[in-house]
């Protein structure tokens, strides 16, 4: 997981992380409470919608009952009933007499105005029919009423037949029950006829039609076999539901899933009739508030993904954007080109890194400057060094001593002083290399201070005094001689005798002290005031190269300084009248053996 | 969740439509399938015995046949019986005849409401379910009485029918069926009353009893008509005793003289209303009266009583007060519609 998060860009695992904490969580949390909601509802109306079609299924037992209740009116009426016992009538007029007596009692009884939802009555006995009803009404079979319910002994029961059972029809297709009842003789035992209550289905119509208040909603009542007696739509009325066998329960509320879409189903059983109420209505009918809801979350939600993405991208971008700049500066530097500035105003980790950045490209393009600066002054003064390591005034002079001792015939001092030169000349020009060994140094010191013992002889002396082992260390070439050269002209100027001495020591390591070797060159000269040594030790500080009279010193101390830095170098000391002491300290540089 | 929502999708058909039970509703009564025979009805079915006052008269045959019906259609066992003579001692003998037998219940018009008591506490002692119909014993003996009529209703009412013919004056004679039959009595006593309450004029002149014997009944008659010359009316109680009445009347050329009202079946009566000897007679229907023992005796053995109100499928309802089943109210026949029943 690390390796391969650690594979991603930045700007990609913010994106990333920014999914996972913020849009995956949402759209998961959103996704359930909604299938969680949606159930509850679908749980709620389950339950609830039962309860109603439970009370609306006994509301229509109670009117069904209330027009059972009426057939039994028949009984009250002592005529109707004398009439009905009549098997035979010895003349037309005392049937039709009859008749005119119970059709006045149905009309009176049952179309009256009372009882608004009988729609006709009919009583068939003894292959008589007495009808009174309200619609013109056609194709009543009154020998054979209901085709296949021929011979059924009601008793005191009763039966309801859907139109599709008869054959009789109502002007204007009325949709209609009929209630069948047989009317018992009691007394004699005997079953004196049967009365048919035609019922429209608007009583059905006043209970049902406030439980479908919703359009999207059908409520419809059907018998075992489908066959639909009520429905809200009147269309479907007398039309089969082929779907009844696949209910799954009698009692209670089950969804139906099919490529339509999901539907709730709740359905009660009359135990009057055993007829089923059945409700239906689509699920998204019911979860269309919610539905409206979840578009909005959703747009909400995309909206909301859309910011933040955004200020998630913005952030990152941000974040990314000077890590990508110092990426590219980096490389710049890395290719050579110190000149480079990041701009930044932030001053949060990114702008410190930037200011930490800004420093150090700084700092290494000063350490640059100043290491390509005392480089340059290093090659300056080492040419300097190598222009003047032999005076041509010196080189006048000697030669002039070596002329007056030609002339003088002193053959030996001659040819000494010619070697003495030569070796002067060949140690300043043939070796190229900066430093020699200390051996080395002090020959060609001894060798110029030789010299000008044969030019100014008893006026000069000298002793060289070294405790090192000269052999196994190094010291910058030309550091001796300049300081000779002083010491003679400032010692002869004034008076006729001068002596020098040089002492050379080894400083042992120190704890503080990372070790050195000491030259120290002593004459006793004029020495020099105090200006004059002020003036002289101002001159030693200032690295750049004059040619004037110290030009000497200052060129040994620089070439130390800048090829060893401080505190090495040279330093001097000098009291007027007594002379002067020049300090060269060279840290310890051990001989490696003889350079190629 | 989701997994669940995918096996789902590949468990089934893509055509069939899936059906998912969201509730159930329990609440609802259970759905009582409709004609679903009794729980018992697999068992014995139930014995009931019909007990009559007397056996071989047209009234209890009438009655026998209501029973049966709903034997028939209660699916009980009937066992109808009764004495050859109608007093208590055969009666008793029945009774024991019965109890040997093992029936579940007995349905019996008491002849006396005294002396069968103790076999029928016996009767209920073994068990078995004891009621009465047509005629009371004393309320100890039996759980309910199944009455055809309200004795006090019908006792006006016989009264007003009397009066009414004989222009609410007038000497008359009873005949009553036994003289320790409770219904009889009680029916004399309301007669008696509602005559002292409104009919001054009128004079219960002599009293005869038949024991429910036709031969007994007609030689009575005869006594009666031949003892009082100015008799005017005459009121015949139990079934056989109007036609014994009416037929003296014709046998002495007393038509026009002496009228005949009472308690009677139409069959027997049907020739005397038309020809205006009897100009009313009134009855209720035996054969409702023992279909509707029936019916109670069984709904007893099933545990329920009866209650005011009650409607018996095939009779009508019934009232229900202090131990005493009321069927309905008499009915009058009269040359008029006496042709209607057929009993």
């Amino acid at each position: 997981m690390n390796t391969i998060f650690n594979r991603y860009r930045f700007t990609s695992k913010l994106m990333i992380t920014y999914l996972l904490l913020t849009v995956i969580p949402i759209s998961l949390l959103g996704y359930f409470s909604f299938v969680q909601y949606t159930r509850s509802i679908e749980t709620q109306v389950g339950k609830y919608v039962p309860r109603i079609l439970h009370q609306a299924n006994a509301n229509i037992d109670r009117a069904l009952e209330e027009f059972i209740k009426l057939t039994d009116l028949i009984y009250s009426s002592r005529e109707v009933m004398t009439a009905l016992r009549t098997v035979s009538y010895p003349s037309q007029s005392e049937f039709l007499q009859d008749r005119f007596t119970v059709e006045s009692f149905l009309s009176q009884t049952y179309l009256s105005g009372n009882y608004r939802d009988v729609l006709a009555v009919f009583i068939v006995s003894e292959n008589r029919l007495f009808a009174n009803s309200r619609l013109a009404y056609a194709d009543f079979d009154f020998q054979n009423p209901v085709p296949y319910g021929r011979g059924f002994d009601l008793r005191d029961k009763f039966r309801i037949v859907l139109p599709d059972e008869t054959n009789l029809r109502f002007e204007g297709d009325v949709p209609y029950l009929l209630i069948v009842r047989q009317i018992a003789d009691f007394d004699n035992r005997r079953s004196l006829g049967t009365l048919f209550l035609a019922v429209t289905l608007g009583f059905m119509d006043d209970i049902l039609q406030d439980i479908a208040e919703r359009e999207a909603a059908n409520l419809w009542v059907m018998n075992d076999d489908g066959r639909i007696v009520y429905h809200t739509d009147p269309e479907m009325i007398g039309t089969f539901y082929p779907d009844v066998y696949r209910f799954p329960i009698k009692s209670g509320s089950f969804k139906k899933t099919d490529g339509g879409g999901a539907e709730l189903f709740s359905v009660s059983v009359s135990q009057l009739t055993g007829w089923t109420l059945v409700h239906q209505i689509p699920i998204k009918a019911l979860t269309s508030l919610t539905d409206r809801t979840l578009n909005a979350v959703i747009v909400i939600f995309v909206l909301f993904v859309i910011v933040t993405g955004s200020i998630s991208i913005f952030i990152a971008w941000n974040f990314t954007r000077p890590l990508n700049r110092l990426s590219r500066l980096m490389r710049d530097v890395q290719r050579g080109n110190f000149e480079v500035d990041f701009q930044i105003d932030s001053r949060d980790e990114v702008g410190m890194l930037a200011h930490r950045f800004n420093d150090m490209v700084k700092e290494i393009r000063n350490l640059i400057r100043e290491n390509y600066q005392i480089e340059l002054k290093q090659k300056e003064a080492e040419l300097y060094a190598l222009q003047f390591q032999i005076n041509p005034h010196f080189m006048y002079n000697t030669l002039e001593a070596i002329a007056m001792s030609v002339e003088d015939g002193e053959k030996e001092k001659v040819v000494e002083m010619v070697t003495l030169l030569g070796r002067m000349l060949r140690f300043s020009l043939s070796n190229r290399r900066r430093t020699v060994t200390i051996a080395e140094e002090i020959r060609h010191a001894e060798d110029y201070l030789r010299i000008q013992k044969y030019r100014f002889e008893d006026a000069l002396e000298y002793d060289i005094r070294s405790s090192i082992e000269a052999d196994r260390y190094e010291t910058p070439k030309f550091v001796l001689q300049p300081v000779l050269e002083n010491g003679i002209k400032h010692g002869l100027e004034h008076r006729k005798r001068v002596r020098i001495e040089i002492d050379i020591v080894k400083l042992p390591e120190g704890p503080e002290h990372p070790g050195a070797i000491r030259f120290v060159i002593r004459d006793n000269g004029i020495g020099m005031s105090p200006e004059q040594l002020a003036q002289v030790r101002r001159k030693l500080q200032d690295l750049s190269f004059r040619r004037d009279s110290s030009f000497g010193l200052a060129n040994v101390h620089s070439r130390i300084v800048l090829t060893y830095g401080k505190p090495f170098g040279l330093m001097i000391d000098s009291r007027e009248g007594q002379g002067t002491e020049t300090t060269i300290v060279i840290p310890i540089l051990p001989h490696e053996g003889e350079q190629p | 969740m989701l997994l669940a929502a995918l096996v789902c999708a590949c468990g089934r058909q893509p055509d069939e439509p899936r059906y998912e039970i969201v509730y159930i509703d329990h609440s609802g009564p259970p759905v009582v399938e409709q004609n679903e025979p009794p729980a018992e009805a697999s068992e014995r079915p139930f014995k009931i015995a019909l007990v009559s006052k007397i056996s071989g008269i047209a009234y209890f045959n009438v009655a026998e046949e209501g029973a049966m019906e709903a034997a028939r259609d209660l699916g009980v066992e009937l066992v109808s019986t009764g004495p050859r003579v109608a007093d208590a001692r055969h009666q008793i003998e029945v009774v024991e005849n019965l109890i040997r037998q093992g029936v579940d219940a007995i349905a019996i018009a008491a002849n006396d409401p005294e002396s069968l008591a103790p076999v029928m506490l016996k009767a209920r002692e073994q068990g078995i379910e004891v009621i009465t119909w047509d005629s009371d014993s004393v309320p100890e003996a039996r759980t309910f009485f199944v009455s055809q009529v309200d004795a006090e209703t019908l006792g006006r009412h016989l009264m007003d029918l009397l009066a009414s013919h004989m222009n609410e004056r007038g000497r008359y004679a009873i005949m009553t069926g036994s003289e320790t039959a409770l219904n009889l009595n009680e029916w004399i006593h309301w007669m008696e009353v509602q005559r002292s309450e409104y009919y001054p004029e009128m004079e219960l002149v002599d009293m005869a009893a038949n024991d429910e014997d036709p031969e007994k009944a007609y030689r009575e008659a005869l006594r009666l008509l031949d003892e009082h010359p100015d008799l005017e009316g005459l009121v015949g109680i139990a079934s056989i005793s109007p036609p014994a009445l009416a037929k003296a009347v014709v046998d002495r050329g007393r038509e026009g003289e002496v009228l005949v009202v009472g308690v009677s079946t139409p069959e027997l009566m049907r020739p005397y209303i038309k020809s205006g000897v009897a100009p009313v007679i009134t009855l209720w229907s035996p054969k409702k009266l023992g279909y509707l023992t029936v019916y109670l005796a069984k709904q007893l053995l099933e545990g329920r009583m009866p209650y005011d109100g009650q409607r018996i499928p095939e009779v009508g309802d019934i009232r229900y007060r202090n131990g005493v089943v009321i069927m309905g109210e008499p009915l009058d026949f009269t040359k008029e519609n006496v042709d209607e029943y057929h009993f």
